[in-house]
């Protein structure tokens, strides 16, 4: 298999673009809410997150809530055309025709 | 689509596995619609019928007014308060647009119902009868209700919103083509469709979800 993107490629990668994709452009969710929508440890998520941020793929926002920080994280417009892309090439494996 | 790290291979499989989990996370952060829609369903057909109840028969109606009405306060009430706990538990952890949106579209639709109670009162104090009034009421709500739904529908890409507010001012339509009180069955059935729609959306979603305009600019 290629032309298919390995920082997006990696199971757990590839669950957590999926995931920010369905958020609209702008919107952002919490690293707890995500976590639990992923079911993945917050090691494995901080991990991950890292990795796709040092592509420029999600946006990592620390913010104080009242007393409490909470971290945000979004999918960037990149992330996004890079989703596209992986989905794109995916197809193309399918049907090379088409 | 596995927990683990091992790339799958399979485009076909992959393609499968984004589409399951996309539609998961939307489940898990979208409010339950067939909750939501089987709580004013049961709200709208409770309260229309009490209050029906409370006019017929005409010589001995079957509850008194207060009660009626009380019942019928008490269903909306309670259907304000899961639908907002709810949604709330849905959408928290997550910011942004998409939630003031939400916030000024929620707003509009209580600051409508006032708007239309509030004239409602003023018809009354003008001269308007009982029975006039619950013409205007029933026909206000929905008119309120249905264009309101119908404008988010196209806001958030919803078919099944776009599906309830037609519904909505269906029932409001059939509402005025009979006379106070048997215009409040129009709401009780109004109430009943909105049940089958949830239960609809929950059990056959390819009959009433998905896009409005499909790869329109909002995701449902």
């Amino acid at each position: 298999m290629h032309e298919l993107d390995p920082v997006i490629h990696a199971q757990a990668r590839l669950r957590t673009v999926t995931v920010l994709d369905t958020l609209r452009a702008g919107d952002r969710i919490s690293f707890p809410k995500l976590q639990q929508l992923l079911a993945m440890t917050s090691g494995n998520l901080a991990t991950h997150l890292r990795k796709l941020e040092d592509s420029q793929y999600v946006e990592v926002e620390k913010i104080l809530e009242g007393r409490n920080p909470v971290t945000y994280v979004c999918l960037t417009a990149a992330g996004r055309a890079a989703f596209e892309n992986y989905k794109s090439a995916l197809r193309e494996l399918l049907n090379p025709a088409g | 689509m596995s927990n683990n790290n091992t790339p799958e291979t399979d485009p076909a499989r992959i393609l499968g596995g984004i589409e399951a989990n996309a539609r998961q996370a939307r489940q898990a952060m979208s409010p339950n619609q067939l909750l939501l829609f089987s709580v004013w369903g049961g709200a709208w057909v409770i309260a229309f019928l009490a209050l029906f109840l409370t006019f017929t028969p005409v010589a001995s109606p079957l509850l008194p007014k207060f009660l009626g009405v009380g019942i019928a306060v008490l269903a909306f009430v309670l259907a304000i308060v899961i639908s907002a706990v709810h949604s709330a538990q849905r959408g928290a952890g997550t910011k942004g647009p998409s939630m003031v949106e939400g916030a000024i579209y929620g707003n509009t639709f209580t600051l409508g119902i006032i708007f239309a109670g509030l004239l409602g009162w003023r018809l009354h104090a003008a001269g308007l009868d009982s029975m006039g009034l619950l013409t205007f009421a029933l026909g206000a709500l929905c008119l309120v209700v249905g264009v309101l739904v119908i404008a988010g529908s196209l806001i958030f890409n919803d078919r099944t919103q776009l599906i309830f507010g037609a519904w909505i001012l269906v029932v409001g339509m059939l509402s005025l083509a009979v006379p106070a009180p048997y215009n409040l069955l129009a709401g009780a059935l109004g109430g009943l469709g909105l049940i089958v729609l949830g239960l609809l959306h929950g059990f056959k979603p390819a009959l009433v979800a998905g896009e409005v305009v499909e790869g329109g600019h909002a995701r449902a």
